[in-house]
This record gives C-alpha cells, sequence and structure tokens, in this order.
C-alpha cells in the first residue's frame, strides 16, 4: 500500500519532469537552454526593483560606535513627512485625474462624427488630423505659443491642457466607432434619437474597452509627466511627483536649472529609492487589474488606426 | 417627420443627389456632428496648428516683445538672409556631430532592441505552460509604464551601489561605472532601452504567433522536425510580415534617440557623445534662449521625421500591409 503510493508519486514527479523537460535528449537539452534564458531574463527585470526595495528599507544607524545598515521603515516616515513631496504627490492625483477625463471626454466625441461616413467634409477633417501626426512645429514654437501667447506659465491648467488629446488616440477610437454595428445607430435614429443622444447611450456604453484602453494611455502619461512642470511651472508647490523625483535623483547639473526642487538633492539613498516606490505604487497596483487593456490599444493600432 | 428623416439617412449615401430640401434634412439631423467636432478642431489649430505656423521662427530674428509673427524676417549687416540661421548651423561642426552622435545611437538601439523582443517571443512560445509564459510576459511589461525619471534614478542608484560594483569586480575585476565613459554610457543607453521596451515589443508578434496554424507543427512533428526546426521553418516565417512591418516603422524614428531617457542620466562628466540632435536642441533653446536656432533644429528634425513616415508608409503599403493613412 504505502510503496504503491510513493511509486505512483514517483510516477507523478517523472511524469511532471517529462511534461516540463520532454523525453528525448535533444528535448531536455532544449529545454534546459530555453528555461535558463527564461530564468535569467526574468532575474535582469526583476533585479532592479529588489535593489529599490531593499534600499528604501535600509537606514545607517551606529551600533557599537560602527555605523552599520539595518532595516527600517525610517525612510518611508521620512518621506511621508516631507511636505513637498506630499503637495506633489496630491498635484499628481489631481492633475492624472482630470487630464485624463478631458483627454477622453476631448477625444471621443471628437471621434463620433469622423466615424460616421454621411458626415460632410470627412475626409478633410481626417487629413487635417492626420497633418498633426506627420509633421510637428517642434519644442520651441510650441514653449513659445504656452509662455508667451497663452501665458499660461505657473498656471496649473497646463497640465490639464497640454497633450489632452492626439492623432493616434483618436483615429483608434473613431476605428472602434466605426465596428459598431450600423443598424444600432439607424434604428436608435429612425425611434427618434439625437446624435447626442446616440453617441451618448449607444456609442459610449459600448466603447467601454477602448475608453478604457486610451484613459490608461493618458493616465499612465500624465502620472509619468515631468517635462510640464520641468518647462512651464516655477512655483515649487505647484511641481509634480516625477519634478521632486527629477530634482532627488537626477546627476545632471547643468541642465536641472528650472523647474527642479534642489534642495532635495542631498537625501540619502534610502530616501529617495522609498519615493521612488511611492512614487510608481499607483501604477503597480492597477496594472494586474488592466493589463488586459494596455495591450489592446497595441492589437488594435496594428490592425487599423 | 420620420420621412424626412429616412430620405436625411439616406440620401447622405449618394451625397452628389442631394436637393437643397434634404440639404436642410441633413443640417436639421446632422448639425450635432460639427458641435462635437468643434472642440477638436479648435484644440489642434491651437496646440498643433499654430506651432506649426511658428516654424517661421527659423527664418526670423526673434524679438520677445513683437512675438513670432511681429518679428522681422532675419538680416545680416542690414540684408534680407532667411537662411542665416541654417548658414549658422551648418557652417560650424557642432550640428554634424549632433546628427552623428543622433544616428549613432539610434542605429546601436536599433541593432540590438529591435531582433530582442523577437527572441523573447520566440522563448516564450516554446514555454510548454501558457500560466508561466503570461507571467514572464507580464514582469517584462513593468518597466514600459515607468518614466525615465524612475528607471534612469533607479539605474543611477544601481551604479553607484557596492553590490553592484562588487558585482561587476567579480565580473570583470574592476569597478564599472556606466556615467564616467562616453562608450559605457551608449552601451547602457542601448542595454537601459531594452530592458524598457522589450516586453511591450512583444505584443505586436503575438497576434501574428496565434495565426500560425498548428498543424503545421503537427505536419513537422511527423516529418521528425525538433523544436529548432520548428521555430526556424514554421515559427519565424510566421512572423515575417510583422518583423518587417516593424522593421520599417523603427526606422522611420531614426532621427530620435530617446530624449527622455538621455536628459534624465546625461552627466556633465561624460565628455558628448550622447549630446544628440534634441538634446542640443533644447539646450540651446530652452536652457540657451536662442529661440531661431533651436527653431531652425526643430524643423530640420520635423522635415526629416515626416519625409520618413511618408516613405515609410508607402513601403509598408506596398508590401501589403494597412499603412496609416
Amino acid at each position: 500500500m504505502v510503496t504503491a503510493e510513493t511509486k505512483n508519486n514517483d510516477n507523478k514527479f517523472k511524469h511532471f519532469l517529462r511534461r516540463i523537460f520532454g523525453h528525448s535528449s535533444g528535448d531536455i537539452a532544449f529545454n534546459i537552454i530555453l528555461y535558463l534564458f527564461i530564468f535569467i531574463f526574468l532575474a535582469i527585470m526583476v533585479t532592479p526593483f529588489i535593489y529599490v526595495i531593499c534600499e528604501s528599507f535600509k537606514s545607517r544607524k551606529l551600533i557599537d560606535g560602527v555605523p552599520t545598515d539595518v532595516w527600517s521603515f525610517a525612510a518611508y516616515i521620512k518621506v511621508l513627512e516631507n511636505e513637498s513631496i506630499f503637495r506633489a504627490y496630491l498635484n499628481t492625483f489631481i492633475s492624472t485625474a482630470f487630464g485624463t477625463l478631458v483627454a477622453v471626454a476631448l477625444t471621443t466625441v471628437g471621434a463620433y462624427p469622423l466615424s460616421k461616413k454621411k458626415l460632410i467634409g470627412r475626409q478633410v477633417f481626417i487629413v487635417y488630423v492626420l497633418i498633426t501626426m506627420l509633421f510637428s512645429g517642434g519644442l520651441i514654437p510650441f514653449y513659445i505659443l504656452i509662455r508667451n501667447v497663452l501665458k499660461l506659465t505657473d498656471n496649473f491648467l497646463v497640465y490639464i491642457i497640454i497633450g489632452a488629446t492626439g492623432a493616434f488616440n483618436i483615429f483608434i477610437v473613431k476605428g472602434y466607432f466605426q465596428g459598431i454595428p450600423e443598424e444600432l445607430y439607424e434604428s436608435a435614429a429612425l425611434d427618434g434619437a439625437g446624435e447626442f443622444r446616440i453617441f451618448f447611450s449607444i456609442y459610449l456604453p459600448l466603447s467601454k474597452p477602448i475608453i478604457a484602453t486610451v484613459a490608461l494611455w493618458v493616465a499612465v502619461g500624465k502620472w509619468n509627466d515631468y517635462m510640464t512642470g520641468l518647462l512651464y511651472i516655477t512655483s515649487s508647490e505647484k511641481l509634480l511627483i516625477q519634478n521632486i523625483l527629477r530634482g532627488m535623483l537626477s546627476k545632471a547639473s547643468s541642465t536641472s536649472g528650472i523647474g527642479g526642487d534642489n534642495s532635495l538633492q542631498a537625501l540619502a539613498e534610502s530616501t529617495k529609492m522609498a519615493t521612488v516606490i511611492i512614487s510608481i505604487i499607483p501604477i503597480i497596483m492597477v496594472y494586474p487589474f488592466v493589463q488586459k487593456y494596455f495591450t489592446k490599444g497595441v492589437m488594435l493600432g496594428s490592425v487599423k488606426g | 417627420m420620420a420621412d424626412n428623416l429616412k430620405t436625411a439617412l439616406n440620401t447622405d449615401r449618394n451625397v452628389k443627389k442631394r436637393s437643397w430640401i434634404k440639404a436642410k434634412d441633413y443640417i436639421v439631423r446632422f448639425w450635432p456632428l460639427y458641435v462635437m467636432l468643434l472642440p477638436l478642431l479648435v484644440y489642434l489649430f491651437i496646440f498643433n496648428y499654430y506651432p506649426m505656423f511658428g516654424l517661421q521662427l527659423a527664418f526670423k530674428d526673434w524679438y520677445i516683445r513683437k512675438g513670432i509673427w511681429g518679428s522681422p524676417w532675419a538680416t545680416t549687416d542690414g540684408t534680407l538672409d532667411l537662411f542665416k540661421y541654417f548658414n549658422q548651423l551648418f557652417s560650424t561642426s557642432m550640428f554634424g556631430e549632433k546628427l552623428i552622435n543622433t544616428l549613432r545611437i539610434s542605429f546601436l538601439k536599433m541593432l540590438f532592441g529591435f531582433p530582442a523582443p523577437i527572441i523573447l517571443v520566440l522563448a516564450l512560445n516554446e514555454l510548454s505552460s501558457l500560466k508561466f509564459a503570461k507571467f514572464v510576459q507580464s514582469i517584462s511589461y513593468i518597466p514600459h509604464f515607468l518614466s525615465w525619471v524612475v528607471l534612469g534614478g533607479i539605474f543611477l542608484s544601481l551604479d553607484k551601489s557596492e553590490i553592484f560594483q562588487s558585482f561587476m569586480t567579480a565580473l570583470t575585476g574592476g569597478n564599472v561605472h556606466f556615467f564616467s565613459n562616453d562608450d559605457l554610457y551608449i552601451g547602457f543607453l542601448v542595454f537601459s532601452d531594452i530592458y524598457k521596451e522589450v516586453g511591450w515589443g512583444t505584443i505586436i508578434y503575438l497576434a501574428s504567433l496565434m495565426n500560425i496554424d498548428p498543424q503545421l507543427y503537427e505536419a513537422a512533428a511527423l516529418d521528425g522536425a525538433g523544436r529548432f526546426k520548428k521555430i526556424w521553418y514554421i515559427t519565424l516565417p510566421g512572423l515575417v510580415p510583422a518583423i518587417s512591418i516593424n522593421a520599417i516603422l523603427t526606422l522611420s524614428n531614426v532621427m530620435y534617440a530617446g530624449f527622455d531617457q538621455i536628459y534624465n542620466t546625461y552627466n556633465d562628466v561624460l565628455s558628448g557623445k550622447g549630446e544628440t540632435l534634441e538634446m542640443y536642441l533644447f539646450r540651446l533653446g530652452v536652457t540657451g534662449g536662442d529661440y531661431s536656432i533651436s527653431t531652425a533644429i526643430g524643423l530640420f528634425n520635423s522635415v526629416v521625421g515626416c519625409i520618413l513616415v511618408i516613405i515609410t508608409n508607402f513601403v509598408t503599403k506596398a508590401m501589403g500591409g494597412d499603412g496609416i493613412w
């Protein structure tokens, strides 16, 4: 009885090994190389993150007169007590939330008419959008526009206005709208629904996946944005978390003169790494739940813009 | 009412036949579409088209009080000299140097960064457990969502750390600092670019993998093909359309060597191979306030970029792929 069970387990284990490593010797060699490659790859991918986590929990203490590294939350407490980090964190949440809302509204509302074949002048409007994808005025004219023409320097609105929509997202949403069956549109229209009504009660609810995709892309972009703060914000209490991080982490001394908070440069490594962790937590937290939306958009984009 | 609507809906399919009565129906029915389109058109006009007109600054002498439109056309010694800033740009060796730096970095990134996702996706495809493959993929996507401020900061800190340096000592017999030597720095740029984008780059190949007929593998197995042979004769040819289209798309980005990455990791100890055109533009324009000449660099970049995208689109379409338009 006992021997039979161990034999059975033994067989199971052999079966398991076979399943993974294969039967023939060539197969086994192939699999060893394959798994070695995958594990080295995984190790390289996670090493920087493990390093950051370990470093953030370190703090240096004098034990018997010798400075020794001990595990502690000291760095996190320091970061959470730091007023400028906290404020920047809050600013980033606000700019991300409102920026994404505005971007989704502008993009979906604008993409809807472009998806309607009966819109007279549709081709002209599509080319109008397309040109912005092909050609751009570049950094300096845009810089002058924001600073000298619109006079938005040091205005929180720049975070929301800049990058509120773009040709790529418009075309992706438009393509999705075009995939919604025309019969739905026509029957609603014959029932007396106007364009606004059809857009809000038929197209928007049916387009949740693509809206989620675009919203997430914009949100990640807004969360990671440091350039807007660097170029257009002058008072430090309006900066975003990426600007604070840049001030702490970047070695570049000559180029970081504008828009950075240089008072934070002299912090201990553990404090810097704790700030890194805190700044990426929102992305890592939502990531498992929204991963499929992130990748979906790429597929759509590759099929047809 | 319903009849009017029907005619409005139907006649729009053959626009040419519409009489003025139908045109009225059309307006009654479809004016909201134009209202919905308006914010988008206005936004793009202000934030995309207005800066395009601003490119005229490359041919003008910038006066802050007069703005872009009011500033006079460029002159040298009182005579009109529209290409003054381009001449200034091309007369020094600086521009050529930065251009070569840009091309060097982006070609190296392509050389190593382009095959990387293909190799990864082939390896993932060979894993027997789908769950494990998905897990590896999920891990590999993560860096794509982090900013270069964060990743650059992590790598800068890692480079300074004792752990990393003792690892490098074990490997090479000495300390290796990636941010104090130009060639090592370019190596870092190439590596960290792969680190950030390799997982994300596999996505466009995954769709092609799913389209490969499983019967091909079964037939090959019956013919006695090993796994390397199956990869070489079935999987890889299945990926070729996606690879070629991706290759052209990558080539069209050759003028952009990754500003955010360099800007957040560059330092003054390095002696200049990391100074790309975009870095040069930023330093001249934003830091230095030299608007005309940096707009000239921007114009150069935009024109080359535009030509490359148009060629790319043409070639992709000729190869039977979906172009951008």
